[in-house]
């Protein structure tokens, strides 16, 4: 086991190379889901705030495709800096 | 401009009824348990074989075991570059609504699996070559990957209006896969004016199978993790902009 | 044709009208040339080592430096719309944009080479590959610089984010113009490397000024 541990004296190298990829894979599962859980709630809060009508016409809005020419929201023409 | 195909047709192609939010996720969430077992599947696999199950190098001993989270990582940086590139084009050519879902999704992921190479990299050139970093032809490559996700996502975040940034970051993704190859070429030509006859390059041609085996399988867990982050993202993508609609219309309301 | 030769005169007569400003981009040129023996002392041997690539790095930046005003005037005041509405392609008319910013800075930091050779120590066997090279190699930098420019137009920031987005694509230009110079330094027959370069140019000239005209097409839309 302690050999296993050692990598043959190169320890530090191998297992900080792992380390590394586990923290970044971890890291962006982690985040990813912690990601999703704030954007769900904050969903379901205005869900809940608006009354139903305007839910429905609100959620019809984001099911359709986004990608309409001129029906973006709130975009003017030329956007400008 | 006026445009063939705005609307998902429900009764259009696969392509199309996937456009429909609602369809994707359910999709998505069909899709997700078989991804994460296969995920885990194949790590705890790639790692039994890769830490364990598998023969030394003869020259870098165990630090050769670097290879199997490295090298597949580099090829994850590539695919995650690759995806942007496709995202982009069906974005312009078809206008398909998910395309730059996919494109804003994919990019964090391509830049993580690209640090990791990175790092990785220069972890395992200390013992093999001496130094920590070293300016070989496949790690300035991947450096350079490293920017050119960066500036994906910077021009994505660039502009406040949604449909021009996926337009801008289409284009830049289309136009860095067209330059890749060059890049690429021009780093190995400029690595061999440079560097003496015999450097070995990390991850030697003639691989042994029994190192073979760890590779394909890390590298296989890899893309089936890419796939599940990909799909948690599309997830988290679609719902901020059900957020966004949800408050525009709440705003809209709200004005006298 | 006519669109074409309009759009160049029109840019050069600009900058002219311009005056000083067309001349940045060389000042900004041979003065940050003159900081690195200033960083670095003033060893010849050691500037004399690094003169190829320093020039080359220094031309990418200053070519950068000069970009950004290739779009975002005319967008500024309409001109840009009209362009994208005329009859004549947007194509040609980038293309013709393109040419005139090569020759307002690239133009100029080819002839200043010389002087930046001097300057730097660089050996004789360098200076002709050293004007070869940034005369093939500046269109380049125009050319791929023009698509960055026009991806980034009426952003916020878009200067130090269309540099980030140029400096990776300018890298095969530097390898093969700086490898070029060393090449002949060497003694070694560098005209592979100036073919790349040619290369390079060429194709830039044939794909940028329609993925820029691409780019500045969804800008307006």
């Amino acid at each position: 086991m302690s050999e296993f541990l050692n990598m043959g004296g190169y320890a530090v190298y191998v297992w900080s190379a792992y380390g590394v990829a586990a923290v970044v894979l971890i890291g962006l599962v982690v985040w990813t889901l912690a990601s999703l859980r704030r954007v769900r709630a904050e969903l379901a809060d205005l869900e809940a705030l608006a009354p139903r009508r305007r839910r429905r016409a609100a959620a019809a809005s984001a099911d359709a495709t986004p990608d309409t020419p001129g029906t973006t929201s709130g975009s003017a023409p030329h956007a400008q800096s | 401009m006026a445009d063939a195909i705005s609307a998902p047709n429900p009764s259009g192609g696969f392509w199309h009824r996937l456009a429909n939010p609602a369809r994707f996720q359910r999709l998505s969430a069909a899709l997700m348990p078989w991804l994460v077992a296969a995920t885990v599947g194949l790590f705890a696999a790639g790692l039994y074989y890769g830490l364990y199950a598998s023969p030394i190098d003869y020259q870098q001993k165990d630090t050769v075991r670097i290879m199997y989270v490295h090298v597949p990582a580099a090829w994850l940086a590539m695919a995650s570059y690759s995806t942007l590139a496709i995202a982009g084009f069906v974005l312009l050519v078809w206008r398909h609504p998910l395309a730059d879902v996919a494109g804003a999704a994919a990019a964090p992921i391509g830049a993580g699996f690209t640090f990791m190479a990175l790092v990785t990299g220069a972890v395992w050139g200390q013992p093999t070559w001496g130094t920590w970093w070293v300016w070989d032809a496949r790690l300035t490559s991947v450096l350079i990957l490293f920017f050119l996700f960066l500036g994906y996502i910077a021009i994505r975040n660039a502009f406040d209006e949604r449909e021009r940034a996926a337009k801008a970051a289409a284009i830049l993704a289309l136009v860095g896969a067209v330059n890749l190859p060059v890049i690429k070429f021009s780093v190995e030509w400029w690595n061999t004016l440079h560097q003496p006859a015999s450097i070995s390059r990390i991850g030697a041609p003639a691989i042994h199978p029994d190192m073979l085996r760890p590779l394909l399988l890390m590298a296989g867990a890899y893309l089936c993790l890419f796939a599940v982050l990909l799909l948690l993202r599309m997830r988290l993508e679609l719902a901020r902009r059900s957020v966004e609609a949800l408050q525009l219309a709440r705003a809209g309301a709200a004005q006298p | 044709m006519r669109g074409f030769t309009a759009t160049l005169r029109r840019d050069l007569l600009i900058a002219r009208r311009e005056g000083g400003e067309a001349l940045l981009a060389v000042i900004f040129f041979v003065l940050g040339t003159v900081l690195f023996p200033l960083g670095v002392g003033p060893e010849a041997k050691l500037l004399a080592a690094v003169a190829a690539g320093l020039i080359w790095v220094m031309a990418l930046l200053a070519s950068l430096l000069a970009l950004d005003r290739l779009f975002q005037a005319d967008w500024r005041d309409g001109a840009l719309e009209l362009m994208a509405l005329a009859p004549e392609p947007l194509t040609l008319v980038v293309a013709a944009k393109c040419l005139a910013h090569w020759l307002v800075t690239g133009l100029p930091m080819a002839l200043a080479a010389p002087l930046m050779a001097l300057l730097l120590n660089l050996p004789a066997a360098g200076w002709p590959t050293l004007i070869a090279a940034l005369l093939l190699g500046g269109p380049a930098l125009s050319l791929i610089g023009a698509v960055c420019a026009a991806l980034i137009v009426g952003a916020r920031r878009g200067g130090v984010l269309m540099t980030l987005l140029a400096l990776p694509l300018y890298i095969p230009t530097l390898i093969f113009g700086a490898g070029a110079v060393q090449a002949a330094i060497g003694g070694y027959d560098a005209s592979g490397h100036l073919a790349l370069m040619a290369a390079t140019t060429l194709a830039s000239a044939a794909l940028c000024p329609w993925a820029a005209a691409a780019a500045l097409r969804q800008a307006m839309e």
